[in-house]
Formats: C-alpha cells, sequence, structure tokens
C-alpha cells in the first residue's frame, strides 16, 4: 500500500478523477432516454425487434417508402452483432416488403433516432426536416 | 545454421543453481496479472468514456469515433510519458499499459525523448522505431495470418 502511494500520489489520482467525472458529465448531451409511442406501425416494428434475444431497447420510424430502425444490445452480444442486424432486417422485411429498410445497431443513429421520435411526438418537424434529419440517420447507418 | 547444445552443468554449477534459487524473490504472477488487468481495462474504460463523449457531442458515429478517441488516447499518453509519469503508472500496471495503444505511444515518445541529444534525425527518426517496429511487423504478420484463416474459413467452412 504504501508503494502504491509513493507510485501515485493522492493529488494526480484525484485530479485523474476530476478529468473522468468532466468527461462523463459533459456526455449527457440533449438526448432523450425514452423511446415514445408515435403510432401502431411504430410500436410494431420496435416490438419486433425488441422480441430478438439480446436487444435490450429499440426505436423505429416509418417515412414513405422507408422504414428507419436502430436497437441497442446487450453488452456481452455485441460480438454477434452482425447476425443480431440480419435477423433484424430480415424481420422487418418480412413485414414491411414493400418498404427499403435501414436497420443499424449504431450508437450515434439510435441517438438521433430516439431524438427525431420525441420531437415528432412533443413538436411541429416540417416534413422537410424530417426528411434531412432521416438521410443524416442514413449515413450514420452506414458507418 | 546448427544451434550449438550446451554443455552439461558442473557440480559446482549446479549446487550454485540451487543455492540461488533459494534466495531468489518469487515473482507475484497473480497480483500482477490483476494489476495489468485493472490498469489495462481502466485504460481502455476511458477510451470507451471519450469515444462515447465523441459520439454525444460531435457528429460522429461509432466507426468514425474511433479516430478521434486513438487520437486522444495517443496525445495523453505522450504528454504523460514526457511528464515522466506514465512510466510510474508503467511500474505499477506493467502489461496492463503496454498493451492498448497507450503502451505503443510512450513506446515511440520514450524513445524519441531519449535519443534527441543525437539529432532530429540519426536520433530520434532513427531511434524512434527501434522499439515500435516489433510491434508494427508482428502485428502486421498477425493480422495477415489471421485475415488468411478467417479468408479460407468462409471459402472452405462456409
Amino acid at each position: 500500500m504504501l508503494v502504491t502511494m509513493k507510485v501515485f500520489p493522492l493529488r494526480r489520482i484525484l485530479f485523474c478523477f476530476m478529468f473522468l467525472f468532466l468527461l462523463v458529465s459533459c456526455q449527457a448531451g440533449d438526448y432523450p432516454k425514452k423511446t415514445v409511442t408515435l403510432n401502431e406501425e411504430t410500436v410494431q416494428a420496435e416490438t419486433l425487434i425488441q422480441n430478438i434475444d439480446p436487444v435490450t431497447s429499440a426505436v423505429a420510424i416509418h417515412n414513405e417508402k422507408e422504414l428507419y430502425a436502430a436497437a441497442e444490445v446487450e453488452h456481452m452480444a455485441r460480438l454477434r452483432l452482425e447476425s443480431i442486424r440480419k435477423e433484424a432486417h430480415e424481420r422487418l422485411t418480412d413485414q414491411w416488403p414493400e418498404k427499403t429498410i435501414f436497420f443499424s445497431t449504431d450508437k450515434k443513429a439510435l441517438l438521433e433516432l430516439r431524438k427525431l421520435n420525441n420531437d415528432l411526438a412533443f413538436k411541429s418537424v416540417s416534413k422537410k426536416e424530417i426528411d434531412k434529419r432521416l438521410s443524416k440517420i442514413e449515413e450514420y447507418m452506414k458507418g | 545454421m546448427k544451434m550449438k547444445q550446451k554443455p552439461p552443468l558442473t557440480d559446482a554449477q549446479r549446487t550454485y543453481q540451487k543455492f540461488a534459487a533459494k534466495d531468489e524473490p518469487q515473482s507475484p504472477v497473480l497480483l500482477n496479472c490483476l494489476k495489468a488487468f485493472l490498469i489495462g481495462g481502466s485504460i481502455c474504460a476511458f477510451g470507451q468514456l471519450v469515444q462515447d463523449f465523441f459520439v454525444y457531442n460531435f457528429d460522429f458515429n461509432e466507426q468514425t469515433a474511433s479516430n478521434p478517441t486513438i487520437a486522444v488516447l495517443i496525445f495523453i499518453a505522450v504528454l504523460l510519458t514526457g511528464f515522466g509519469v506514465y512510466d510510474k503508472i508503467a511500474q505499477f500496471a506493467g502489461a496492463g499499459t503496454a498493451v492498448p495503444v497507450t503502451g505503443f505511444a510512450n513506446a515511440m515518445s520514450s524513445s524519441a525523448i531519449e535519443h534527441r541529444t543525437e539529432g532530429l534525425v540519426q536520433g530520434v527518426g532513427t531511434n524512434m522505431f527501434k522499439l515500435a517496429g516489433p510491434v508494427i511487423v508482428f502485428g502486421t504478420t498477425a493480422a495477415f495470418v489471421v485475415a488468411l484463416i478467417k479468408t479460407l474459413w468462409g471459402y472452405w467452412g462456409g
């Protein structure tokens, strides 16, 4: 213990922790934490994705000819993200064969979709704005 | 080339080896592993925090956020090496600080600092990759072998 204290003075440890806390506190951003129910079709898509085992939460937004969806998976299941994405995409395609499906497990896509979901529920968002934001989300999904 | 075989030990040498082994301090392997795990894990957790910071606050997705994250980690590691703090952490954590990308940054920057008196080209330029060179060589070779196995597995294994 004495050796540890000599190598890492308390002031340095405190400085490191303060820096960590600063980073964590900056992370909150202005992203909503929960998905709001928009319509029956959206809920159906979200439930369809959430029925896949390691998925913890999902968000979906229907546009005219497209369906944008994103999901969060359990940490230990992140090694099989590819198969989860494939399965979710297949399920959504089977349900809405006429639509173009965009599905991702990317965090940024999930956050932006959830933000749009909340904005659609509580604010008035123009069609142009929705299209612009969805095309940006599509870019996030592609990486 | 034929390897030279070692000559058999004499009785005196054997006795000395036994005597030395008795007084040799035992290396605390488990404790070292635990320290490496904790510090290495903390560095990786910090990296995850930095990545999340970029995802939440800037126009990056998970994939593109890894580039500035690595840049930040390298910058911090180089800065800590310059101040002499990284060496102290490495003394405590051992392999825990060598494995992540920060270990590579430390290897390069410490070589550069050590040889700066020999000049910019002959000193810093020549010696910077002396320690980091094997990492690149074996890293690239390992990546090639793994990629080859993966490709063959996909080709024949289905």
